[in-house]
C-alpha cells in the first residue's frame, strides 16, 4: 500500500519501478547524504533508516525463497491452534489458562534453518510430508499481545518487525480490542497489503452473527488504513473456512513476493520519515532550480552589501586615498614644510582590522543569520539548523579571508612615474632657490662686510638681480608645484577611492561567494540528490 | 468518617491544579487529578452525606464479557441491550426498584452525569442501538451518550442498584472514561470477565486501582468452556493473591446455550447481591469498607498530583530562569565586548581624535582654533561636530552588539529549551517566531542607548558643576566631556589608568587625562561604574519584554503553595477518615 502510494506521488511515467536492491542501495546513499548535513540533528531518525537498511539487506540475502508468514492475535484468539491445524501435528500447546503460548513456535516447508536462525526461533519444525504448494513457507505461531505478560508483548513486537505476512488471528469477542487497532493495525496501516484477518470460533457464532461481526472488523480495519482489508471467518472445531486461509497462504507463498513487498514497504516508509519534503513549500516560494537551501540572488546580495559595510568598506577605500595622498604629498610636497607631515600617523597603520572588531564581528553575524533565514524558507527545523550552522558558524572563516583581502587594497603599491617627475621639478626648484638665496647672501656678505661693490656680483635682469629671479623663480615654482602635485593626489586619490571600493567589494562578493554562498549551493545539491535518492528508495524512479 | 468541609476544600484545591506543561507524568498526573475529582464529585460527598443510600453495584468489565446480558439475566427482564457487535453498551443503564429510582434520578450520586427515567417496559434496544450507529461511524457520542438510564424493576430488593458499565478496553475509548467514571461511584464493583479474557493486562490495571482504594470487590468469569472452570478459577484466584486482591466473591458461569437471551445459572450471583440487599449490617460494611478504602486512598492519589504540581512548577522554572540567564548572558557579553574598548575602534577612534587632538603634536591652543574652525565648518556644511559624531557611532555600535546579542539568546533559549522537560511542547509551532528578537527590539533598544547617553550628559553637567570652567579651558566643551566619559566606560579600564593606550591609540588616556582634571579620579571613577551599571540596567529593562515572550509560553501555572496545600489537606481527609473506628465499621 506504501508503495502504491509512494509512486502515485512521483513523477508519471511508465518506466517500472527500480528493482529492490537498487531501492535498499538508494536509501542506504540517502542516509549518508543526511547524515554529512544533519549529524545529530535529525532526533534519531537516521539510525532508525540504518536499522531498516541493515535488517533489509540482512533479509534480502537470505533469498526470496521462503515466505515469512506469521499468525499473531490477542491471547485466547485460536493461534496455536490454528498453527497445529496448518502444521498437521500438534505443536504448539492450547488450552484454556491465559495466556498459553510464552515461546514463538517456527514450521518450515522445506529446509529453513538459516531464515529460523536469524528470525532467532528457537522452537523449530520441519513439516516431514510437505505439501509442495506450500513449499518455502516458514509459519510462526507468536505469543499474545494483550495480556498481563509484558515479555509476550516484545516478542511480537520484535517479530513484526521481520514478518513477510501478517496473519492476524481475531477472537470474535475482541476483535474491537484497542490493544489491537490502536498498537498494531493502524501504526502497521502501511503494509495492509501484507495482511490478512482470521475471524476464528466461527462455530460459536450463528450465520448472521458471523456476517455482521466480519462486516464490524472490515470497517473498523477500514477506519484504521487499511485498503480493502481481507477477512476471513474460520473455525478450526468445524473446519469452517480453513481452505479460504490456506488458499490464501499458498497464492502468496507461490508468489514468492511477499518478502520483496515487506522489504519495499519498509523502505518507502523510512524514506517517507526522512523525506524534508518541501516541494509545495518550493512551489509556493517561486524558488529558482538550486532548491530550497540554496541562498536566493537578492539575498546573496544583501549579504555582499552587509558584510562589505560590515568590514568597513569605505573607510578602508577612504584610506587608500588618504594614504595615496599622504605617500604623495611625502613624494611631490614642498620640501621646506612637507617633512611635517612625517609626523602624523599613516592612515594605513591607523587602520583596523574587519576581524578584530566585535562591531564587525556582530554586524556579519546579523548579516549571516539574515541569510540563513533567507535561505531556509520552508524548510524543516533540522535542516535550518545545520544551515544556520552552515552560515553562521563560519564568520570566523569568513573574516579571516576577508582581511588578507582587504589589507591589500589600501597599499599604495608602485611609485607611479609622475611624483618621480614632481619630486625631480621639486628637487630643480630647490637648487634653482637655493643657487638665487646662497648667491644673494654671498653678494650680502662681500657688500656688507667686505664692502666690495655688489653690481658685477649682482647681474640684474630686468631691473631685478638675477639670484633674487631666481630664488622667487624657485619658491614660486616649489609651491605651485606642490599645489599642483596636491591637486594632482587629490583626484587621483579620488579615483583610486572609488576604484579601490569596486575592487573591494568585488573581493568580499567573491570570499561571500566561495565561503557562504557556494557551500549553501552545495548543501541544496545535496538535498535535491537526496530526495532523489529517497524518491527511488520509495519506488520511484 | 471524614468531614464534608476537608473534602470540600480538597476539591476545590484540585480545581485549581493546571498541568500547563508535557511532561513525562503529566498524562498520568492529570488522569488521577481528573479521576479523583470525578470520585469525589460523584461518590464521596454525595455517599458522606447519605450513608443510608441503596448499594450500587457496578458490572465493570471488558467488551463482550457478558455484563450486559448478566445484568438482563439477574433481573429476569432486558433491561439493557446485549450484542454480538463489539463494543455494544455505550450508555450506562442502572436498575434498581422503584422506589430507589429518587436516589439516582434526582440524587447526588453519580454527580454530573445526566440521568434519565425510563420505563421498564421500554425497549432498551432503541437508546443504546441508535446510539451505536451514530458513535461508531462517526467517532462522535449522541448528546446523551454519557448520560445514565435508571430503570425500575420489582425483581431486585430495595437498597440495591446494579449498573451495566461501558467497558474498559475498545478503540471507544470514551467508553474507558465513562466505566471509570462509574466504578469510581461503586459501593461494590462486580468485575465481569471471561476464559478469554481473565489475563488481559488492561482489566488488571483497573484491578490494581480497585486493590489501592480497597473497593469492595465481586468477580464474575463468564463464558468458561464448560469443565474448565476449576482450572481457570483456580488461575485467576493466584493471580489475584499475587496482586493482593481479596475479592468477595468469585463466581464461575460456564459457556453454555442462552434462554431468551438470559444465562440460566445466575441464581447464586443474585442470591449474594439480594443477600447484601436485605442484610443491613453486611450491605453498611461494604459501604464503609469502600469509602474508607477511596478516603484512604486519597493522600496516595494526592501526592501523584501535587508531585505532578511540583514536577511541572520546577520545570517551568527551570525553563524560565534558562531563558532569563541566556539574556543575562547577553548582557554579560555585551559588557565584555565594551570592556573590550573595541567600540572605540575605526571611525569613532578618527572622531575622537577630532575632538582631542592626538595629544602628541596640538597644542592647546591649535585645538581652540581646531574647535572654531569645526564650529563654523559644522554651521555651514552641516556635518556634525565631532562629539556627536562620536556619541552617533558609539550608539551604533553599541545598537549592533545588543542586536546581536539578543539574537543569539533568542536563538540560544529556543535550542535549549527544545531539550528540557516540557520545553519542546511549551515552544509549540511559535519556536519560529522566537529564534531571533522581537521586531520591537531594534527601536526599543535605539531608545534605550539614547536615555542613556541623555542621562550621561546629565551627569556630567551635574557632577561637573562648577568644574565647567576646566573643560573650558581644555577647550573640549560639556558635550565633549560627556563623550569623554562614554568613551571611559567603553574602555577596559574605565579610562583609569592608561593601561590601553595601545590599544586605543592614546585615546582613552587623553580622556582620562581631560576626565581626571574635570571630575578628580575617585568622583570619575564612581561616574563611569555608574555609568557602566545604568548601561546594564536600561539594556536589562529593554531586553524584558524578549523574555517575556518565553514567560508567556509558561503562563497557566498553579501557585507555588499548592502543592504542600494539597499534601496537607490530604493528610487531614485520610486522618479523620482513619480516626473514626466506630463509624468505619472495620
Ligand atoms: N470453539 C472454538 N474454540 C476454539 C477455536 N479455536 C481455538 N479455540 C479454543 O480457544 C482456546 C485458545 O486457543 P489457543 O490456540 O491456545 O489460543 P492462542 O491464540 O494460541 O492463545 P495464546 O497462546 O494464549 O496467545 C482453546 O481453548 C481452543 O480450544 C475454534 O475455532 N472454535
Ligand atoms: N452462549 C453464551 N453467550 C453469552 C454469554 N454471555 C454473553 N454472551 C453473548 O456474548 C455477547 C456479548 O455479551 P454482552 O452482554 O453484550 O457483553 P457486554 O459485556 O455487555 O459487552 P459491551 O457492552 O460491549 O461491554 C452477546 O452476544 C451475548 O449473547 C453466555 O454465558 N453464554
Ligand atoms: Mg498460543
Ligand atoms: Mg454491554
Amino acid at each position: 500500500m506504501s508503495a502504491r502510494r509512494g509512486r502515485g506521488l512521483g513523477p508519471v511515467d511508465a518506466s517500472p519501478p527500480p528493482p529492490v536492491e537498487q531501492r535498499c542501495a538508494a536509501l542506504g546513499d540517502a542516509i549518508a547524504v543526511a547524515r554529512r548535513h544533519l549529524g545529530g540533528r535529525d532526533g534519531g531518525l537516521l539510525d532508525e533508516a540504518t536499522a531498516v537498511v541493515d535488517r533489509s539487506r540482512e533479509r534480502l540475502g537470505l533469498g526470496t525463497h521462503h515466505t515469512v508468514v506469521v499468525l499473531a492475535g490477542p491471547t485466547g484468539a485460536g493461534k496455536s491452534t490454528l498453527y497445529n491445524w496448518l502444521c498437521g501435528a500438534e505443536l504448539s500447546q492450547t488450552g484454556v489458562r491465559r495466556p498459553t503460548t510464552g515461546e514463538t513456535h517456527g514450521c518450515s516447508w522445506g529446509e529453513a534453518g538459516a531464515l529460523l536462525d536469524w528470525l532467532r526461533i528457537r522452537r523449530r519444525h520441519e513439516v516431514a510430508e510437505a505439501d509442495e504448494r506450500l513449499d518455502g513457507l516458514v509459519l510462526l505461531d507468536l505469543p499474545d499481545f494483550d495480556s498481563t505478560v509484558a515479555a509476550h508483548r516484545d516478542e511480537v513486537d520484535r517479530l513484526v518487525e521481520l514478518a513477510d505476512l501478517f496473519v492476524w488471528v481475531v477472537d470474535p469477542r475482541k476483535y474491537a480490542d484497542e490493544s489491537f487497532h490502536h498498537n498494531y493495525v493502524a501504526p502497521l496501516a502501511a503494509y495492509g497489503h501484507l495482511m490478512r484477518f482470521v475471524l476464528t470460533k466461527r462455530d460459536l457464532l450463528g450465520e448472521e452473527e458471523a456476517r455482521s461481526c466480519a462486516a464490524d472488523l472490515r470497517r473498523r480495519l477500514v477506519d484504521d488504513g487499511i485498503e480493502a482489508p481481507e477477512v476471513l471467518p474460520v473455525s478450526v472445531t468445524s473446519g469452517l473456512g480453513l481452505e479460504d486461509v490456506i488458499g490464501e497462504i499458498r497464492a502468496v507463498v507461490a508468489e514468492r513476493a511477499a518478502m520483496v513487498a515487506r522489504v519495499e514497504a519498509d523502505l518507502a516508509a523510512a524514506a517517507r520519515r526522512l523525506d524534508p519534503g518541501e516541494e509545495a513549500a518550493d512551489r509556493k516560494a517561486g524558488r529558482d532550480e538550486r532548491g530550497p537551501g540554496a541562498l536566493p540572488e537578492r539575498a546573496a546580495a544583501d549579504l555582499v552589501a552587509a558584510v562589505a559595510e560590515a568590514v568597513g568598506v569605505d573607510a578602508a577605500a577612504e584610506v587608500a586615498a588618504a594614504q595615496y595622498r599622504r605617500e604623495a604629498n611625502l613624494a611631490t610636497g614642498w620640501p621646506p614644510t612637507r617633512w611635517i607631515r612625517r609626523w602624523r600617523r599613516a592612515p594605513i597603520a591607523a587602520m583596523s582590522k574587519p576581524s578584530a572588531s566585535s562591531v564587525a564581528e556582530a554586524k556579519v553575524d546579523q548579516a549571516l543569520r539574515a541569510a540563513a533565514d533567507a535561505a531556509s524558507v520552508g524548510i524543516d527545523d533540522a535542516w535550518r539548523g545545520s544551515i544556520r550552522e552552515r552560515c553562521v558558524g563560519r564568520r570566523a572563516e569568513l573574516l579571516a579571508s576577508l582581511e588578507g583581502v582587504l589589507g591589500q587594497s589600501a597599499r599604495v603599491g608602485a611609485r607611479p612615474a609622475w611624483w618621480a617627475a614632481g619630486a625631480a621639478v621639486q628637487g630643480a626648484a630647490l637648487v634653482c632657490a637655493a643657487v638665487g638665496l646662497v648667491w644673494l647672501l654671498i653678494a650680502a656678505v662681500g657688500g656688507g662686510f667686505l664692502h666690495l661693490d655688489t653690481d658685477p656680483l649682482l647681474p640684474r635682469w630686468r631691473g631685478a638681480p638675477i639670484p633674487t629671479w631666481l630664488l622667487a623663480a624657485g619658491v614660486a615654482l616649489g609651491l605651485a608645484t606642490a599645489a599642483v602635485c596636491a591637486g594632482v593626489a587629490r583626484a587621483v586619490g579620488g579615483g583610486r577611492r572609488r576604484r579601490a571600493l569596486a575592487l573591494m567589494r568585488e573581493r568580499v562578493a567573491g570570499v561571500v561567494v566561495s565561503d557562504i554562498v557556494a557551500p549553501l549551493d552545495a548543501m541544496a545539491a545535496d538535498r535535491r540528490e537526496l530526495r532523489r535518492l529517497l524518491a527511488v528508495a520509495r519506488g520511484g524512479s | 468518617m471524614s468531614s464534608r468541609a476537608s473534602l470540600t476544600e480538597l476539591r476545590s484545591l484540585l480545581d485549581e491544579v493546571a498541568f500547563p506543561l508535557d511532561l513525562a507524568g503529566t498524562v498520568d498526573g492529570s488522569t488521577v487529578r481528573r479521576e479523583l475529582i470525578g470520585q469525589l464529585d460523584d461518590y464521596v460527598l454525595p455517599r458522606l452525606a447519605r450513608l443510608d443510600a441503596p448499594l450500587l453495584a457496578v458490572f465493570g468489565g471488558s467488551t463482550g464479557a457478558g455484563k450486559s446480558t448478566l445484568v438482563n439475566s439477574l433481573v429476569g427482564h432486558t433491561v439493557t441491550a446485549p450484542g454480538v457487535l463489539r463494543p455494544t453498551t455505550r450508555r450506562p443503564v442502572l436498575v434498581c426498584h422503584a422506589d430507589d429510582t429518587a436516589w439516582f434520578v434526582d440524587g447526588e450520586i453519580l454527580g454530573d452525569l445526566p440521568r434519565y427515567h425510563r420505563a421498564p417496559s421500554a425497549d432498551p434496544a432503541s437508546g443504546s442501538r441508535s446510539d451505536q450507529a451514530s458513535g461508531s461511524t462517526s467517532g462522535q457520542r449522541s448528546p446523551d451518550a454519557s448520560g445514565v438510564e435508571v430503570v425500575a424493576v420489582a425483581t431486585l430488593p430495595r437498597g440495591l442498584a446494579v449498573l451495566d458499565a461501558p467497558d474498559i478496553d475498545s478503540v471507544e475509548t470514551a467508553n474507558h472514561e465513562l466505566a471509570a467514571q462509574l466504578l469510581g461511584a461503586a459501593d461494590l464493583w462486580v468485575f465481569v470477565t471471561t476464559a478469554a479474557r481473565y489475563a488481559d493486562a488492561v482489566p488488571w490495571e483497573y484491578l490494581a486501582r480497585a486493590e489501592q482504594r480497597s473497593v469492595a470487590l465481586g468477580v464474575i468469569v463468564n463464558r468458561i468452556p464448560p469443565g474448565s472452570e476449576d482450572e481457570i478459577a483456580a488461575h485467576l484466584t493466584d493471580m489475584l493473591d499475587r496482586r493482593g486482591l481479596r475479592p468477595e466473591r468469585l463466581f464461575t458461569i460456564a459457556e453454555g446455550p442462552l434462554a431468551e437471551g438470559r444465562i440460566p445459572a445466575v441464581d447464586d450471583v443474585r442470591a449474594w447481591l439480594t443477600g447484601l440487599a436485605l442484610d443491613r449490617p453486611e450491605r453498611d460494611r461494604l459501604v464503609r469498607q469502600t469509602l474508607a478504602g477511596v478516603l484512604q486512598s486519597v493522600p496516595a492519589r494526592v501526592d501523584r498530583v501535587a508531585d505532578e504540581v511540583q514536577a511541572q512548577a520546577s520545570a517551568s522554572g527551570a525553563l524560565a530562569s534558562f531563558a532569563r540567564a541566556r539574556y543575562e548572558g547577553a548582557l554579560d557579553a555585551v559588557e565584555g565586548e565594551l570592556r573590550s574598548g573595541e567600540l572605540l575602534r575605526g571611525e569613532v577612534l578618527d572622531h575622537w581624535r577630532e575632538i582631542v587632538g592626538t595629544g602628541e603634536m596640538m597644542s592647546r591652543l591649535q585645538r581652540g582654533i581646531g574647535r572654531a574652525r569645526d564650529r563654523l565648518a559644522a554651521t555651514f556644511s552641516g556635518r556634525p561636530l565631532p562629539e556627536v559624531a562620536v556619541a552617533g557611532q558609539l550608539e551604533a555600535n553599541l545598537e549592533v552588539l545588543v542586536a546581536r546579542a539578543a539574537d543569539r539568546a533568542s536563538l540560544e533559549v529556543v535550542e535549549g529549551w527544545s531539550t528540557m522537560a516540557g520545553g519542546a511542547q511549551a515552544l509549540g509551532v511559535s519556536a519560529r517566531g522566537l529564534e531571533r528578537s522581537s521586531d520591537a527590539l531594534g527601536p526599543a533598544v535605539k531608545t534605550t542607548v539614547n536615555e542613556w547617553q541623555d542621562a550621561v550628559m546629565r551627569l556630567v553637567r551635574e557632577q561637573a558643576g562648577s568644574k565647567v570652567t576646566v573643560a573650558r579651558t581644555l577647550s573640549v566643551g560639556l558635550n565633549g566631556v560627556g563623550v569623554a566619559l562614554m568613551v571611559a566606560v567603553f574602555s577596559a579600564t574605565g579610562g583609569i589608568t592608561g593601561g590601553e593606550a595601545a590599544v586605543a591609540g592614546g585615546t582613552a588616556a587623553v580622556s582620562q587625562t581631560l576626565l581626571t582634571a574635570v571630575f578628580g579620579e575617585q568622583a570619575l571613577r564612581d561616574l563611569v561604574k555608574q555609568s557602566r551599571d545604568d548601561l546594564r540596567r536600561r539594556l536589562y529593562v529593554a531586553f524584558t519584554p524578549e523574555v517575556e515572550r518565553f514567560d508567556a509560553l509558561l503562563a497557566g501555572m498553579p501557585s507555588a503553595g499548592l502543592a504542600p496545600e494539597l499534601r496537607r489537606v490530604a493528610g487531614v481527609v485520610a486522618d479523620e477518615a482513619g480516626s473514626d473506628p466506630g463509624e468505619s465499621g472495620r
